[in-house]
């Protein structure tokens, strides 16, 4: 017997495998950003306690960015800034009920983007977001900052400081839009092909989601669990919108047509006031299920999307949108 | 023969015996199908974590190699059919920040005969029969080579992996996994000259 004998079986004898269940919840909720069902109350008062610690860790930065991500954020909120907050600031007027208050926001939203200049191929969408990573350790965070050429061309990143423009993609930006599979040179593009009438998007993202479970359920083996994540009906459509605001800022008629969209859902339920992981306050869009609440939160005041939540059996996973809008070149900020 | 026309081809379809790079290169547009990554060396990742600083340290490496490797699955080269290199590679750089963790254990193995390793995954009475003679001179041995050297060794004793893929691992040419080999050998050589073999637990 070698040395190298020897080593191999130093410790060979020792039980076999090791829980793998965090390893394997914490990558499908990487893969699948968005639970397909949500929870109950226990899980919202765990939501907010982190939320608190958060503010904490990271609240000299946020506090500065958050307080121009509400001055600026997205294009459709230019022409309202200066005047006094609309009603929906505050839950939407008094006595209404929390689906009207939903239906006020998109409404006031889709007003504002009836303004909003149309983004142009040459632009730049810039995004920095905020969102729980895997290193150094769970539960830290870093924002990544991302310009994306509109026309899909050309990636933007800093990197030691510098800008660096690339012609490939940051993973990040190659996941599904809409439950539908996009290069990330064209997600854009798709983007803005579609349509911005609520019902026309809704029955695109209906058959996005019936190719995608087919697709999935065509690979042998592939964990059921992954196949059931887009969910039926109603939620599905709610995850898969979450999924896609996760990852993409929208152009503000789009965006202003998903909130329609979930504001007449009947699954879908309005939240007057969340808090987001900076701090920000806000409202919402959520859907509670058997294990899950996932809930979409946005600036009542710019209509800008702010983060989604989720919380349930103990888990939480979340993304703030610090700052989002286009922009003429890589380097700018809204 | 030029027809004239590009033939339009049918993604190949994802089965058991898909090569790693494939089941990547299609994860990119279709994130799901990287579950079936983990579903393949997770298990064989873990025990290798396990074996190196415990089980739990190896929960959060395993969970933070997969993630790593989700996230960065652009850069990986789908050519390369056998994605445990640059899992490995991924969990080595983690390993490596419990160095003198892995090293502390080592040596109170060698010290005491008791393996806080072993007492993570049992109980103390068991730890202790487990670590014999031969055991504590091979830890003791173990601990002392440099952490490069370790890495290599026990890449390919306890990992499995090739030469070439140790230095794709470890991102470094294969003559230096070899020659850092040589002396890893050389060093437990010296070291294990009086072990008996026959008695390693």
């Amino acid at each position: 017997m070698d040395e190298l004998q020897l080593v191999a079986q130093l410790r060979d004898n020792y039980p076999a495998g090791i829980d793998l269940t965090q390893a394997e919840r914490r990558l499908y909720a990487e893969i699948r950003p968005v639970p397909s069902s949500a929870a109950g109350q226990g899980a919202r008062r765990a939501r907010r306690t982190r939320a608190a610690g958060s503010g904490r860790r990271f609240g000299p930065k946020l506090v500065a960015t958050g307080a121009v991500a509400a001055a600026v954020a997205v294009g459709a909120i230019i022409a309202l800034q200066g005047g006094p907050a609309h009603p929906a600031a505050k839950g939407g007027s008094p006595g209404a009920s929390a689906a009207a208050r939903g239906l006020q926001l998109a409404s006031y939203a889709t007003q504002a983007a009836a303004s909003a200049p149309a983004w142009k191929p040459n632009q730049w969408v810039y995004s920095e977001i905020l969102r729980p990573e895997a290193l150094p350790k769970p539960g830290a965070t870093n924002p990544t900052i991302i310009w994306t050429q509109v026309d899909g061309d050309h990636f933007a990143y800093l990197k030691d400081g510098k800008l660096v423009i690339s012609d490939e993609g940051p993973i990040a930006q190659a996941n599904p839009v809409f439950s539908k599979n996009v290069t990330a040179g064209d997600m854009y593009t798709y983007l803005l092909s579609l349509p911005t009438n609520p019902a026309a998007l809704r029955t695109v993202i209906v058959h996005n989601l019936e190719a995608a479970r087919k697709r999935r359920a065509a690979v042998p083996n592939l964990p059921k669990k992954l196949v059931d994540a887009l969910g039926t009906g109603n939620s599905a459509v709610f995850t898969a919108i979450a999924a896609t605001l996760h990852y993409y800022v929208l152009p503000p008629k789009l965006l202003a047509a998903v909130y329609t969209i979930l504001a007449e859902d009947p699954v879908v339920h309005f939240d007057k006031s969340v808090t987001d992981n900076a701090g920000q306050t806000g409202v919402g869009f959520y859907i509670v299920g058997d294990s899950w609440k996932t809930e979409i939160m946005i600036n009542p005041s710019t209509y800008a999307y702010m983060g989604n939540d989720s919380v349930g059996n103990g888990q939480s996973y979340w993304t703030d949108l610090v700052r989002g809008g286009i922009v003429q070149q890589a380097g700018q900020t809204p | 023969m030029n027809h004239g026309y590009s033939v339009i081809t049918k993604p190949t379809a994802i089965n058991d015996d898909s090569p790693d790079g494939q089941i990547i290169a299609r994860s990119r547009s279709e994130p799901e199908l990287f579950a079936l990554l983990f579903q393949r060396h997770a298990t064989g990742l873990g025990r290798y974590a396990a074996r190196r600083l415990g089980p739990g340290p190896a929960e959060d490496i395993v969970a933070e190699t997969f993630l790593v490797a989700f996230r960065q699955r652009d850069h990986y080269d789908s050519a390369r059919c056998d994605a445990r290199p640059w899992l490995y590679g991924i969990a080595g750089n983690l390993i490596r920040r419990h160095h003198r963790d892995e090293v502390r254990q080592l040596r109170a193995l060698a010290r005491t005969g008791v393996d806080p390793v072993a007492e993570s995954f049992t109980d103390r009475a068991d730890a202790r029969l487990a670590a014999g003679a031969a055991s504590r001179a091979v830890a003791a041995a173990v601990a002392e080579l440099d952490a490069d050297q370790r890495d290599v060794l026990l890449l390919t004793t306890w990992a499995g992996l090739t030469y070439d893929q140790a230095a794709e691992a470890l991102g470094i040419p294969e003559g230096t996994v070899r020659s850092r080999m040589n002396r890893a050998r050389t060093r437990l050589r010296a070291a294990l000259g009086d072990v008996n073999p026959t008695t390693i637990a």
